[in-house]
């Protein structure tokens, strides 16, 4: 049986985020939480800082509108 | 060897584009080009070609932009009302150089107008037509046989300069029954069509706001906007001596008064100088045949000895206007109500002057 | 940036030199995100074949959308892109032509183009962003802004009931109409996979958000995650299109007939050998 790989941490882009938080708030697992590092755009950069809550579901990856999260998976 | 044949000037107009690679066509009925779509229903198909009657003139002239893209030749006809519907295309065929030809038969004026009768009013119409600072070329041509021959003009100066051309046209040149050489193929020169090219591995971007030459949008920075503009508007005005075409006559003797005029118009205007210089008067005769960009240069070189112009015309006096700007002693002779001025009427002006 | 839309970006937006011009939390670059999913999940399928495809845009917020892909990207003027994409289906009929929309460019200015293009069931795709108003002008009323709704235009008031642009291509005979929302983002992707697949006309309305516009004026929240929770409660699956108090969604028709260009080439072909032979 193929095991789905592990998700190792989500990589936001500091240049691309806009700072709409989709992701922070429909988290079902809420692993987000806004941080106070500020990105080229001028925005709170989301972070993900609860990581082993997260269950692999993709909605952050799907619903960001400026492609900034890359959801890194590995063993 | 090509052969002779006796046709209306709407047919020759299409064979014409047939014979210069014209395989769209989309149009919507109006008087009195509605014989050029029906003409083009016929035949486009025998040699595979696509003809489309739209919804309405805006979307015949979006569908011809979108053929001509995607990689035919394309063209479309229509008379006053829809010519003034079409202007928001022709700017975007300029804006994004796209190759086009716009066939506008000409009837009377402004709004519904005459529909059956022929003007010379859109002259203005087809160098402002639409918004913006841009430059055009518009052909007009003056018989049956120049309908064939500056049809294909049309199509060769819309692929060689990647802008739409306007052939300006009256009725009664569209209805009018001549007999016309059509060349064989081969015999007298077309060019190939030009489309966009993805560059470097990705599409092409082809945009409406004023772009660089990648296709971005650089509408926000004031010196980018300028330079792509610039280099538009400069593409045909560099090339005018290159573009325009002038029919000159009867100056072997460098006369001072010379009547010029174009289209249909000028037919009465040869009949007069002809009748003229029968009773040995000094006059000399022009035509241009093309309208935009003026040709400015070479009407001064050759009317060398040129003081006065009369120019007779089927509007309230438009070219008239132009040619006072090259510092001639003008006398405009406007017509309007659809008749086409005769040659008794120019000739009892030119008489007047000349003595 | 995230590596499987990065490798469908143009280089200017793909290596990072230049923004989309999105506003925080749009709906359009998600739902950019969702065509470029669509395509690579059907080109990992081996069905798709995106070498032939065109791309035509209108003006707006939403004509913007499709702009950072890598593919032959067309601007028409407001309202034409129907028109336009009918041009380029007709001399290029082995090509794919997608039309992306706004729902005042589509249903407004191009309302007869979009009647006579359903009509002659040109095999062009139509992805439809509605966010219900005008967003690059600054938020004016549109035709799909539903009944009493406060925008800049209709300060006391939207006056107009407002169209329901799947009702009207079902009933104009279109052959794949099919409404989502911006939320329902496995829906989104699965329905631009069967356009894409489709022979002839499609629609997919997508009903999108515009926090700054139509999220402050028309809702009255303006978190882009409040705006897709809203949807999710006035929306309900229907197979019949309805617009008003509550908006249905889902696929409302799938079926095939003769495209226009099936009908116009064929004419062609028979009229060449006619003419050869005689």
């Amino acid at each position: 049986m193929r095991v789905k790989a592990k998700v190792l941490k989500i990589d936001i882009d500091k240049y691309l985020c806009k700072g709409c938080y989709i992701c922070v708030d429909k988290c079902p697992t809420k692993v987000f939480e806004i941080s106070d590092v500020i990105g080229d755009y001028g925005a709170f950069l989301p972070e993900a800082r609860h990581i082993e809550r997260c269950v692999d579901c993709g909605i952050c990856e799907l619903y960001c509108p400026d492609y900034a999260i890359t959801i890194v998976r590995g063993d | 060897m090509g052969r002779y044949s006796l046709m209306m000037g709407s047919e020759a107009l299409v064979r014409g584009a047939i014979y210069a690679g014209v395989r769209f066509y989309s149009g919507y009925p109006i008087t009195p080009a509605t014989e050029i779509a029906e003409y083009m229903a016929q035949l486009l198909p025998k040699v595979g070609g696509i003809f489309v009657q739209a919804e309405d003139e805006l979307a015949a002239i979006n569908m011809a932009i979108g053929a001509s893209v995607a990689g035919w030749k394309a063209m479309v006809a229509t008379s006053g009302p829809g010519f003034s519907l079409m202007q928001e295309g022709i700017g975007y065929a300029v804006n994004s150089e796209i190759p086009l030809v716009i066939v506008d038969v000409q009837r009377g004026g402004p709004s519904t107008g005459q529909p059956t009768l022929p003007s010379q009013q859109d002259v203005m119409q087809a160098r402002y037509g639409s918004h913006g600072s841009y430059e055009i070329i518009v052909l007009t041509p003056g018989n049956v046989q120049e309908m064939f021959y500056l049809a294909i003009d049309a199509v060769n100066l819309s692929e060689q300069y990647r802008t739409p051309v306007i052939l300006l046209t009256e009725e009664v040149t569209a209805h009018l029954w001549e007999k016309i050489y059509i060349p064989d193929p081969g015999e007298y020169p077309v060019l190939p069509h030009v489309t966009p090219t993805p560059q470097n591995g990705e599409g092409f971007l082809l945009e409406t706001q004023l772009h660089d030459e990648r296709g971005y949008n650089v509408a926000n920075d004031p010196e980018l906007s300028a330079k792509a503009l610039w280099r538009l508007i400069n593409k045909i005005r560099d090339n005018v001596d290159k573009i325009a075409k002038i029919d000159v006559r009867f100056n072997d003797d460098d006369p001072e008064v010379f009547i010029a005029s174009y289209g249909c118009s000028a037919r009465s205007a040869l009949a007069a100088v002809k009748m003229l210089r029968r009773e040995g008067y000094r006059v000399g005769y022009l035509r241009l045949i093309t309208l935009w960009p003026f040709p400015s240069q070479q009407i001064r070189s050759k009317l060398r000895n040129a003081s006065t112009i009369i120019v007779p015309e089927m509007n309230s006096g438009y070219m008239a206007e132009v040619f006072k700007t090259l510092g001639y002693n003008v006398i405009s002779l406007p017509k309007l109500g659809g008749e086409m001025p005769t040659p008794e009427e120019i000739y009892n002006v030119a008489r007047g002057v000349l003595e | 940036m995230n590596p499987l839309i990065q490798k469908y970006l143009r280089s200017e937006y793909a290596q990072k030199r230049r923004r989309t011009i999105f506003c925080p939390g749009c709906g359009n670059g998600i739902i950019l995100g969702y065509f470029i999913r669509a395509i690579d999940e059907l080109k990992r399928e081996g069905k798709f074949d995106d070498s032939k495809l065109y791309i035509v845009t209108g003006i707006g917020c939403s004509g913007n959308t499709p702009i950072p892909l890598k593919y032959n990207i067309v601007r028409a003027l407001h309202g034409r892109a129907l028109s336009v994409a009918t041009g380029i289906k007709l001399v290029r009929p082995d090509a794919e032509v997608v039309v992306f929309a706004g729902d005042g460019d589509l249903l407004s200015i191009g309302g007869n183009h979009f009647i006579h293009t359903i009509r002659r069931n040109v095999g062009v795709k139509v992805i439809l962003i509605n966010n219900m108003l005008y967003g690059m002008t600054g938020g004016q009323v549109a035709p799909t802004t539903p009944m009493n709704a406060i925008t800049h235009t209709t300060p006391y008031g939207n006056p107009e009931p407002p169209l329901d642009a799947c009702k009207l291509a079902v009933s104009l005979g279109a052959t794949y109409v099919a409404r989502w929302t911006v939320a329902l983002a496995k829906q989104c992707i699965q329905s631009i996979k069967e356009l894409l697949l489709h022979k002839g006309f499609g629609l997919l309305e997508c009903l999108s958000q515009c926090p700054v516009y139509q999220g402050r004026y028309i809702i009255g929240i303006d978190r882009p995650s409040k705006i897709m929770d809203y949807y999710l409660k006035i929306t309900e699956i229907s197979s019949e299109p309805r617009y008003g108090e509550k908006i249905t969604i889902g696929k409302f028709v799938d079926y095939e007939k003769p495209t226009y260009e099936e009908v116009i080439w064929s004419m062609i072909n028979r009229i060449k050998v006619m003419n050869n032979e005689g």
